[in-house]
């Protein structure tokens, strides 16, 4: 197992380059490693846990971290989503992936990640001039206020359920291939395996939505 | 290695993934039996063109040396077939899906027996359409160690491809059969109705009925033991009588069919039985087109009336496309057209796998490690 601290990703530097004050920072500690747990919990099957931890926890810890740091909102924001990749995939190299023996497969898999994030305007390039979408605030905001409100989580974890692991089958996805493209099939085939895959180690990654 | 520069044998280098000697193999794995062709990444000649029927016999303990040919301790295909009182027999696969992976292990293996000598095999395999992410991990699963890369594609596609003869789509009169038609695959497990018309069928576009040749044996089975309660047939037997004689349409009075039952020749009068046995497929069949038809646009439908086609193991039952097209056409459609595919409906798959290996870029090869 590579070890966690081993930073070659644009992603995580970016998250790591946040100056934060040591109280916040603890705050942001105990965020991620509930988020983790959350993410794991979901994967082991144990869904009303992770529900709970997600629905009922998460925000709060969110609320908490967000009023510490010293942060700007959209560096909050870009902190977070960041961290929600970042785990995921952690997620993905902790074993679940270990098994799946396509070439390189989170390096497949996060790019599809990533480019629909990109293509919702959630880029983590450092493009830190672009503004961030509403829905990202809107978590934000969400995450702000008491946890009975917090409707936009209960949607995501509601969403994440109709997921069901291994219940994908080959297909082209929404393209229409012609049947003269056989690679162009074969991308589309390959394009919504390596989508649904990406789905399946980011559970919570309607999050993001 | 450094006497091997003088010799023709290419040297490998960084760049050079795809040198001659890499083999491209085309794997249609059926429940039933499998087609495997390989030729090199540079020809289109085939080296390898084989169907084996899907099946393992592990050799039963404690039998005495020179029964099984080189006191073999495991076998396959044909081969396990015919030895199949001293083996036990294993499919690996059930209803077209790995059910036992490490006999899908051996299979896998002893496949690459058939292949030429190479250094890299690259094979794309047909998969159902309905087969899911854990079907396709145990696919990747058994073939690890006898392919270094693979594409997954689902059967109907492979199919389709396969069918489609490029050469002569130029031609005049050449009805390009991935335009517009309903491909039905009766296989063992299942039969499966695919509608292409002129791109790769989705989801929508297809069902599966999970009701086919194996089915049909279950209910011969079940129609000669009750004629003859004490005719004790193994599933071979019922199967071998099936391919021989399975009919629809008007009843057939005249078959006999001659059997050792209980070590004494007899004979059986099962014309009645066997045109029961295939009732239920043809009605299932039937209501699958229908529900085909309806799904494709309607100006579509006279077109695709014409082009229906019947592919599978159980396309060979007799009068099948006959006895379908009457029935298509007493329900109201028009000039219903229902053909088979031919006796090679076997080849079309891995025919279409190779085509699809040619064309497959560099980077859509999957690798597979551990
Ligand atoms: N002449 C025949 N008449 C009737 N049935 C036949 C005949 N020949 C083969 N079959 C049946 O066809 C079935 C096998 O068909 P096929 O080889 O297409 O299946 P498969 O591809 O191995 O299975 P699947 O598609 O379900 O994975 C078997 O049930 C076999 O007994
Ligand atoms: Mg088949």
């Amino acid at each position: 197992m590579a070890a966690q601290t081993q930073h070659r990703d644009p992603v995580e530097i970016i998250s790591k380059t946040a100056q934060t004050s040591g109280i916040s920072e603890d705050y942001w500690n105990e965020l991620v490693e509930l988020f983790r747990e959350a993410c794991l919990s979901y994967h082991e099957g144990h869904e009303s846990e992770a529900k709970k931890l997600a629905i009922d926890i998460l925000p709060e810890l969110i609320r908490r971290w967000s009023k510490a740091s010293p942060e700007n909102s959209d560096e909050k924001r870009l902190r977070l989503q960041n961290m929600f990749i970042e785990e995921s995939r952690r997620i993905a190299d902790a074993g679940i992936i270990q098994r799946m023996i396509v070439n390189r497969l989170s390096e497949r898999v996060l790019p599809s990640i990533m480019n629909e994030l990109k293509q919702r305007g959630f880029a983590p390039t450092g493009n830190s001039g672009k503004k961030l979408p509403k829905n990202t605030a809107d978590l934000l905001e969400q995450a702000e206020k008491p946890p009975e409100e917090n409707k936009l989580l209960q949607k995501a974890m509601e969403k994440n359920r109709a997921i069901t692991p291994g219940g994908a089958t080959l297909s082209t996805g929404k393209r229409k291939v012609p049947v003269g493209d056989v690679s162009g099939m074969i991308d589309a085939l390959q394009g919504s395996e390596y989508k649904s895959m990406a789905q399946q180690i980011s559970p919570l990654r309607s999050l993001f939505e | 290695m450094e006497e091997n520069a003088t010799e023709t044998t290419p040297i490998p280098t960084m760049s050079s993934n795809t040198a001659a000697e890499t083999i491209l193999v085309g794997f249609d794995w059926g429940t039933n039996s499998s087609c495997i062709m390989a030729s090199t990444t540079g020809s289109n000649d085939l080296l390898t063109n084989e169907i084996i029927p899907s099946i393992v016999g592990y050799a039963k303990e404690g039998l005495l040396e020179g029964i099984l040919p080189s006191d073999k301790t495991v076998l396959f295909g044909k081969e396990a077939l015919k030895y199949r009182i001293y083996c036990q027999l294993q499919r690996p696969m059930r209803n077209g899906v790995i059910d036992d992976l490490k006999s899908a292990s051996d299979y896998a293996g002893h496949i690459k027996e058939h292949l030429p000598e190479g250094r890299e095999y690259r094979a794309v395999i047909g998969v159902p359409a309905r087969a899911d992410q854990i079907a396709r991990e145990n696919v990747r699963t058994a073939v690890k160690g006898v392919f270094d890369k693979v594409i997954l594609i689902p059967e109907p596609f492979l199919a389709a491809l396969g069918y489609r003869d490029e050469s002569r789509l130029k031609e005049d009169g050449y009805i390009d059969p991935v335009n517009n038609s309903l491909f039905i695959d009766i296989g063992a497990g299942s039969s499966d109705l695919c509608l292409v018309q002129g791109y790769y069928p989705q989801p929508d576009d297809q069902i599966s009925i999970p009701y086919a040749g194996d089915a049909v044996d279950a209910e011969l089975s079940k129609e000669i033991l009750q004629k003859y309660p004490d005719s004790d047939l193994s599933i071979h037997s019922v199967i071998e009588i099936k391919e021989e004689h399975a009919y629809m349409g008007p009843q057939k009075s005249d078959i006999i069919v001659k059997k050792i039952i209980g070590g004494k020749p007899r004979t059986l009068d099962i014309g009645y039985e066997i045109g029961q046995s295939t009732l239920t497929l043809l009605d299932l069949i039937f209501e699958g087109v229908k529900q085909e038809i309806a799904k494709a646009n309607p100006d579509s439908v006279p077109e695709l009336l014409q082009n229906i086609v019947l592919t599978g193991g159980g396309s060979q039952i007799k009068n099948f496309a006959e006895v379908l097209q009457k029935m298509l056409e007493d329900d109201g459609y028009e000039q219903p057209k229902v053909r088979i595919i031919g006796e090679n409906y076997k080849e079309f798959v891995a025919k279409g796998a190779m085509k699809a290996a040619r064309a497959a870029k560099e980077r859509q090869w999957q690798t597979l490690i551990d």
